[in-house]
Formats: structure tokens, sequence, C-alpha cells
């Protein structure tokens, strides 16, 4: 990767973009917002490559710029207000209809936190990443990882009441 | 329900997603890469330019007329830009002592910011420290009608907000500010400051602080001379610039990417960001044509004064730097000589430059 490779970076693309997709997808709410942030992340790693040595930095660097996009878009559009839920679908499933329901109120009640505490959600929650790896994709120091994680958790229990137990869906020692 | 957390975010983002345009990609990244490596040279020169320059500043202090050719001035407008620790001015070159890594233009000479920085003002080759900036991004502003530059200083109690006049050596600290605020322009007597998502409006002098407003929802400030104000703003994906004077209508210049506005001193002409030139009339949006010779890539970067706008371009990638000077609106352009082979390449460029507009060119 000493230079910018196309066929590297094409391939990096073919095979992380869906992941990508998804992350943005959870930070903005929104499919075409999450594609742009993608296309606008990829072209900035795609500037970036010849720096980025492997494929493990390149993922890093996407994460981060999708990351501080995703907020500063927030903070330019205030985009703090909630995403409209879909309607739930019929059917006659009822456990499946649980599972829309939650989906659709986690969505819902990721939409309503601050920008930064739902950055910091999906990444540790959804990313896997340790508290210095959100850290470190969200500019900010471990302590403010831990505040915004901590303060973003308790408004989602606030948030989803009994729609969703949050405690049981908890990863063990997620919340830490 | 067992479902852990990451389930159900997984769940809930098992959605079908466009392919990214990866040809759209290559072709902005191109771009950006292009207009960078104007840029990555500076870094390396900026190195050269810190021993070359360290001699100096042990024989000379502040206040030492630093002219190198006085008898050297051009007879007509030439391209302003600085190279290690010399500026290429209206007049002549002037050597500051100090390598350049940001610079402006005020009506009294230049304010300078090194690579520790510090600032400097010089005014007609005379150097004087003015203060401090972050030094490894550096951001000033200069007011083009008077002897006033601005800047936010790091501090070690805190950032706080500074106006500096050329001509009564005299800095004022203008008060506190928020991280991450940034100083966008100051003219009038008054500094402009992003802060907070907000247009602070500061006068140097007595008087009330005020917040500029937008002209539309989620607009960000780019720059204000005489009563004109530049936003940038993005509706539905589609980005568009408003130009204008705040109690009218602006007008809108519709599908235009990037995030730098120049005004003309009169702020009868603006200059937008762009890979090719973007110069339109404030007063009607209509775009002046510039013929820059079938140049591959050619952009404004300064106004040297009401109808002369200086730009940085190349034929190629491959092709050297070069900066030409056009006027307005006759859309007629020449390269500069004084700078011609001495700015290095896009593709490779193992010399670097500094330009008036207050930033550090590279990444920091």
């Amino acid at each position: 990767m000493a230079t910018r490779d196309r066929a590297a970076f094409a391939e990096f693309v073919s095979t992380r973009s869906g992941a990508l997709h998804r992350a943005a997808y959870l930070m903005v709410g929104d499919v075409g917002l999450a594609q742009d942030l993608v296309q606008e992340a990829l072209t900035k790693t795609y500037v970036a490559w010849p720096r980025l040595r492997d494929a493990g930095n390149a993922e890093a660097y996407t994460r981060k710029v999708i990351t501080n996009t995703a907020i500063t878009w927030f903070r330019r559009k205030g985009w703090y207000g909630e995403q409209p839920a879909a309607d739930l679908p019929e059917t006659s499933d009822a456990g499946h209809a649980d599972d829309v329901a939650a989906r659709t109120s986690l969505m819902g009640a990721l939409a309503q936190l601050p920008p930064r505490q739902r950055a910091a959600i999906v990444l540790r929650f959804y990313e896997d990443l340790t508290e210095a790896q959100t850290a470190a994709a969200m500019d900010c120091a471990v302590g403010t990882v831990k505040s915004q994680v901590s303060a973003g958790l308790a408004k989602l229990r606030a948030l989803l009441g009994d729609a969703v137990d949050l405690d049981d869906l908890m990863p063990a020692g997620g919340a830490a | 329900m067992t479902e852990k957390l990451k389930t159900l975010m997984d769940e809930s983002s098992d959605l079908q997603f466009a392919a990214p345009d990866l040809d759209a990609i290559v072709r902005d990244g191109d771009r950006t890469v292009r207009r960078r490596r104007i840029v990555t040279g500076a870094a390396g020169l900026a190195a050269a330019a810190v021993v070359a320059t360290s001699a100096i500043a042990l024989t000379g202090g502040t206040g030492v007329d630093r002219t190198a050719d006085p008898t050297g001035a051009p007879d007509g407008p030439v391209a302003e830009w600085a190279a290690g620790s010399v500026l290429h001015t209206q007049t002549g070159p002037v050597d500051v002592g100090h390598p350049v890594r940001a610079y402006v233009r005020t009506a009294a000479g230049y304010v300078v910011a090194d690579d520790l920085g510090t600032v400097w003002s010089v005014v007609g080759g005379e150097v004087r420290q003015a203060g401090y900036v972050d030094a490894r991004h550096p951001r000033l502003v200069g007011d083009d009608d008077t002897a006033t530059a601005a800047w936010v200083d790091p501090g070690t109690e805190g950032r706080h907000l500074v106006a500096y006049d050329q001509t009564t050596r005299q800095a004022t600290v203008l008060g506190p500010v928020a991280d991450g605020a940034e100083v966008d322009a100051v003219d009038g007597g008054r500094v402009y400051l992003t802060e907070d998502g907000s247009v602070r409006v500061v006068p140097v002098g007595r008087g009330p602080e005020a917040v500029l407003d937008p002209p539309a929802a989620h607009a960000s400030f780019l720059g204000w001379e005489d009563g004109v104000a530049v936003w940038w703003a993005d509706h539905d994906g589609q980005s568009e610039y408003l130009v204008g004077r705040t109690e009218m209508q602006p007008v809108v210049i519709p599908n235009v990417r990037g995030d730098l506005a120049m005004l003309s001193p009169d702020a009868t002409w603006v200059s937008l960001d762009a890979d090719e030139p973007r110069v339109f009339d404030t007063s009607t949006g209509q775009q002046v044509q510039m013929d820059v010779d079938g140049r591959d890539f050619a952009t404004g970067y300064a106004w040297l004064d009401d109808d002369t706008l200086l730009m940085v371009a190349g034929r190629s990638t491959d092709g050297p730097i070069e900066l030409l000077v056009c006027a307005v609106p006759e859309g007629t352009c020449s390269e500069d000589p004084g700078s011609a082979g001495q700015l290095g390449t896009f593709a490779d460029s193992p010399v670097g430059f500094a330009l008036p507009i207050g930033s550090y060119l590279g990444d920091g």
C-alpha cells in the first residue's frame, strides 16, 4: 500500500463497504445519508491510502472519518430530532412482531441520542471496539467515551422503557 | 427476548445499500491529491528553511529591516507567495527570518505565523513579534482596508481572540473563545468568528458584540467583506453558496462544492474554491469567464485589489505549478514570471510554498 494502488483500494471497497454502510446507517438512521457518508469517507480514505499501510488501518481510518463526519453533519444540520419510525408490518407471528418492534424501537431511540453518544454506542456495542479504539475513532479521551456511553445507555433505557429490556441485551461487561 | 444489543443492531442495519461509486471516489480523490501536492512540498521546504534561517535569526533581532532586494520592485502586479522565510511581494522579496507556515496581507503589510506558532508583523521589511497561534494549525485573517489582523491565541490559560494593529503595533485581547472556535474574517473593525455553530461579530474597539444570522437553515459562514457575507449551505445533497448583504435576499450560486470563498476587497466579486476558475458577480450571481489557456487546474487564492485575482494552476499532474495574475471581469490571465519554475509540480513536489490565505496548506 505504499502507493495509491487502485486495485487494492477497489478490493477494500468491495469487501468492506457493506459493514461500513451498516455502521454508518446506525449512526445516521437513514439509508441515503449512510451511502453519502460512506462515499465521502471512502474518498478521504483513497486520498490517504498510501500512508495507511494495510487494510486494517484503512478500515480504522474510514471508520474514524465516518464517525467524525456523522457527528459534524448532525451538528451542522441540527439533526437531533427523532427520525420517523417505520410502521410495523402486519404478521401473525408474535415472535417476529416482537423482533421488528424491538429493532424499530432501538432505531427510534438511537435517533434521539446526541450525535456523540450515538456514535459511542455504535462503536462500542456494534463495532465491538474497545474504549481506547472508540476514543481513537472519535478523536477524544477514553474518559469521554466512558461518559458518552454511560449517558447514552441511560438515555436509551429511558427511551425504550418496557419495549426492549436493554439490560438483557447488554453484552457481558459492555456498559463498563 | 434473548438477543444481545449487537445482534439487534446487526438486524436493524441488515438493509440493501447501493455499492459505492468507485469511479467518482477515484476522480474526486485524484483531484484532492493533485491539489494537496501543491502542499505536501511545503512541509519539506519549511523544514529546510528552519536550518537556513536559523543563522539569520541569530544575527537579527526584532524590528530589523529584512528587505532582501529593495530595488527589485516589479513593474506590474505579481503573484504573492512565500517559500522558506521569504515573502514575494509587490515591492520585491522580503526575508522575514522565520519559516513562513501561514500568512495574510493587510493594508499595512503582512502577518506571518512560523512553524513554532509565533506570529510576526511585517511592515515595509520590518519584522516584529506580534503573538502566538496554534503551531500545527495556524489560522490568521487580515483586513484589506485597514492594518488589522486577528487570530486565536491558544494560551496556557485558555484560548482567546486577539486583534493586532500593524500601524500602532497594539495587540488587543478580545476575550476568551471556545475550543474549536475559528476566525473567519476581519473587516471594518470587527472580527467574525465561528464558535459552537454561531457566527460572533466581535468589535475590535468599543461597541456591542453581535451574532450574524444565517440566510438559510444550517448555512456555514465563509467570509465577509464590506457588508457582504458568503455562506455555504447544503439542501438534500445539493450544495450552494449564498452571497449577499444581510438585509437583502442572498444571491444563490448552485452546484458548487468546497468550503473556501474569497471576496474582492470591494465585495464586487467572489472566487469560490474549485478545480476550475469560479468567479462570480456578487450582485447578480453571474459567472465571469476566465481564460486560463487550457490549463487542467486553476483556482483563485487571493485578491490583490478590486480587479486582480491571483490563481494557482497547472497544465497536468506532472507539470509545474504555476501562479497566474488575472484581470476581472476581463477574464485574462498571465503566468507570474517570478514564481515560474520555483514551485515544483503537482505530482512530485520537492519544493514547497505558502500562499496568503491565512492557513497552512498541508495536512498539519
